[in-house]
């Protein structure tokens, strides 16, 4: 009997036992009315829909609502002066020229995601020339977007000639956070100064040619691959709106500016400091529609020379909590009003463990990095985006270790896109395929012929679906793309190669990418020799 | 609950709605279904469907997990949403659920649900509405009593009662129907 209809009558004997006399019957009846339970034709396709929908209109009563307020930017777009009066009333509220006013009950800012169709194939070719020819490729968006004025994580590259620059002493080894890898000189130099930090005998292992064979161990995804056509995302550019910025820069404490000096300026970019210490310096870029926030470096305690030759290095004992990390970064972006609802969890990157195994290994003292990066997930369409090359993107929040304070934020930009379809991929075999091949953002290098090649076997699980972070180049304008993907995690890799560092593989689902032929590429095949970092 | 859960519905609660969607996840096949078998039509169910998690999305500050399950209060949106449809349909009379229907009354139905259900349907229809409600609950739904309660808010001793009643109901009414009938058949195949 089946235990559902057991399950039924037990319940029914417990009750009323002399109904145990028509336990046949009451089988018939059981039976009969599971028969008759209608299917009902749930649609997959309509459940996400209505996921993105969801997530794409929750409600905003605590934030500000961007979409409404991108119309009226329309309207009062160049009326920068206006906004600039309001913004210095704002300063006089806070040196108690008008009273009453908390400047803590500013809205919040949000970036709600906001998606408008366009026709089919609307952005033309996805795929860049170079990489569609298989020609100088494998540049990678995050070598693209180090290039953009929005500062992104660098990271490091299974290729050696990355593993030379990982391993080069101008540079922090591997806890790289959107933090270090910004334009900002005085940053630059913290770098520096981080990576000297280090004592006692460091040293990259040498980088042996390796053949890495990815072997799929997940179960079938052929029910992602259903979709006839996929929607490519394109982002659009300045999408900042005015108002919604400077009611978040009013978040943050600056004394008395007199800024309507620049009310007949066309309002590009605004960069300003707070003057008190711990004080953050704020730059809100109109034109490419982005926000970072650093540390005003005038107003922070700084290390000098004398400091720094005294300095002990940090070790695995200094790291905080995980949740002492991400409670500071959501206390700050708590109190200077950055709402966090268009982002998923937290994650703290934590690249830098890689050296640890190798460090056991080849006997040298590991990095522990000064500061740790915390990366809010983009979320569109409920769906996380990637970079090509495996790590999540979003908005990075660093976090000083010696200070336990957060020192920048980065990576906060607008959310508009318009959307395109393409033809997708439905074939299984041509996605593992690519699998086999390492990935999108892999090339098939021909290490095979490097005597002394060592094979390592690489085991990928289930994929799940998101996006891929993409540049690309038409006619002298970059353009960045959000590709439908699939994301398969890597469940098995080398922990002592230091030069492996892929934590997914990237399969972007938009056809076109996929029927890319890249040859082999040889020009970055020779062994680096160990290199002292410091 | 699980512990996960939990934590997704108290972001939920802390304005990070960004977390709604693995709730969302987790329950949309269930309270679909839950519509579908009280509609029986796809792009109804699918639209209630739509509005039970656009108000638990709004509501989600309003739900207090002593007073009951997540999946019970979102049971109980989908109840009343279900309930609001039928009240405001201007096809029908006021109806409690979709059993209740005069054969005059026509509502849209999905053809092959409703030829599949011609076999019950006559018994389901003489019971009384939480009479049929419990038992498409427990055997539709595959709720357990304890959820039941929640979402019905009665004890889980009535409704053991109710549910042993309803189907002794069926029984004895099948039992009537196999005595009128069985005559029946012998009469035809002996004049046929």
């Amino acid at each position: 009997m089946d235990k559902k209809i057991q399950s039924i009558l037990s319940d029914l004997y417990k009750i009323e036992p002399k109904l145990k006399e028509s336990e046949k019957k009451l089988i018939q009846i059981i039976e009969a009315l599971l028969e008759a339970k209608p299917d009902t034709k749930f649609d997959q396709a309509f459940a996400q829909n209505l996921k993105t929908k969801l997530i794409q209109n929750k409600p905003t009563t605590k934030s500000f609502n961007f979409g409404f307020m991108r119309k009226i930017t329309y309207v009062i777009s160049g009326m920068a002066g206006a906004f600039v009066l309001v913004f210095a009333g704002y300063f006089a509220m806070q040196n108690g020229f008008i009273s009453g006013i908390s400047s803590k009950e500013s809205k919040m800012l949000a970036f709600e995601p906001n998606i408008v169709e366009v026709g089919e194939n609307a952005f033309g070719n996805l795929v860049n020339e170079q990489e569609s020819t298989g020609l100088g490729g494998n540049r990678t968006t995050q070598e693209t977007a180090s290039q953009s004025p929005q500062p992104v994580e660098s990271e490091d590259s299974a290729h050696p000639a990355t593993a030379k620059i990982i391993s080069s002493s101008d540079n922090a080894v591997a806890e790289s956070t959107g933090a270090e890898s910004s334009s900002s000189e005085t940053q630059f130099s913290e770098i520096k100064t981080s990576s000297s930090t280090v004592t006692g005998p460091a040293f990259m292992p040498p980088y042996q040619p390796t053949i890495y064979k990815y072997t799929y161990e997940g179960d079938d995804f052929s029910s992602l691959l259903k979709d006839e056509k996929v929607d490519v995302l394109r982002k659009a550019k300045g999408n900042l709106e005015k108002n919604a910025v400077l009611d978040f820069i009013n978040n943050f404490d600056f004394g008395l500016v007199n800024i309507s000096k620049f009310s007949d300026l066309y309002l590009q970019n605004i960069s300003v400091a707070e003057d008190h210490e711990f004080g953050y310096t704020i730059f809100a870029d109109f034109e490419n529609g982005n926000i970072s926030i650093n540390q005003n470096w005038l107003k922070w305690p700084q290390c000098d020379q004398q400091c720094w030759n005294t300095r002990k290095s940090l070790t695995l004992e200094d790291l905080p909590e995980d949740s002492t990390v991400i409670k500071a970064t959501d206390a700050f972006l708590q109190e200077y009003g950055i709402d966090t609802s268009v982002f998923g969890k937290p994650v703290i990157n934590k690249y830098w463990l890689r050296d640890m195994a190798s460090a056991k290994l080849y006997g040298y003292e590991p990095y522990v990095p000064e500061s740790i990066s915390v990366t809010y997930p983009l979320m569109i369409n409920s769906q996380e985006v990637y970079y090509d090359s495996g790590t999540i993107t979003g908005m990075d929040v660093s976090y000083d270790i010696r200070l336990s304070k957060v020192t920048g934020l980065y990576n906060l930009s607008g959310n508009d896109f318009e959307s395109s379809k393409y033809e997708a991929v439905t074939s299984k075999d041509d996605i593992m395929k690519w699998i086999e091949k390492g990935g999108w953002q892999s090339y098939p290098i021909a290490y095979e012929q490097v005597e002394g090649s060592k094979p390592v076997e690489i085991k990928v699980g289930s994929p799940k679906l998101g996006y891929m972070k993409y540049w690309n180049y038409r006619a002298n304008e970059n353009n960045e793309l959000l590709i439908p993907a699939l994301i398969f995690p890597i469940t098995q890799k080398p922990e002592e190669d230091v030069y492996f560092y892929k934590d997914s593989l990237m399969i972007p689902l938009a056809k076109e990418f996929l029927e890319q032929t890249p040859e082999p590429f040889y020009g970055i095949m020779e062994s680096v020799p160990p290199t002292k970092i410091q | 609950m699980s512990t996960s859960e939990q934590d997704l519905i108290l972001n939920c609660q802390k304005g990070d709605l960004s977390q709604f969607g693995e709730l969302y996840t987790i329950y949309v096949r269930k309270i679909y279904d839950f519509t579908y078998y009280r509609t029986q039509h796809k792009e109804t169910a699918e639209d209630l469907t739509s509005q039970v998690f656009t108000r638990a999305m709004e509501k989600i500050k309003l739900y207090d997990n002593t007073k009951g399950s997540f999946s019970s209060w979102l049971y109980r949106i989908a109840k009343n949403a279900i309930y609001d449809h039928f009240q405001s349909s201007k096809f029908v009379s006021n109806i409690d659920d979709i059993w209740d229907l005069r054969t005059s009354e026509n509502i849209e139905r999905d053809s092959d649900t409703r030829l599949k259900l011609e076999k019950i349907e006559e018994y389901l229809k003489t019971l009384k509405p939480d009479q049929r409600e419990i038992i498409i609950m427990r055997v539709w739904d595959g709720l357990s009593y304890k959820e039941i309660s929640e979402i019905l808010n009665k004890s889980e001793g009535s409704l053991k009662v109710a549910f042993a009643r309803a189907i002794s109901k069926i029984r004895d009414d099948s039992t009537l129907a196999m005595l009128i009938l069985i005559p029946l058949l012998i009469n035809l195949k002996i004049h046929g």
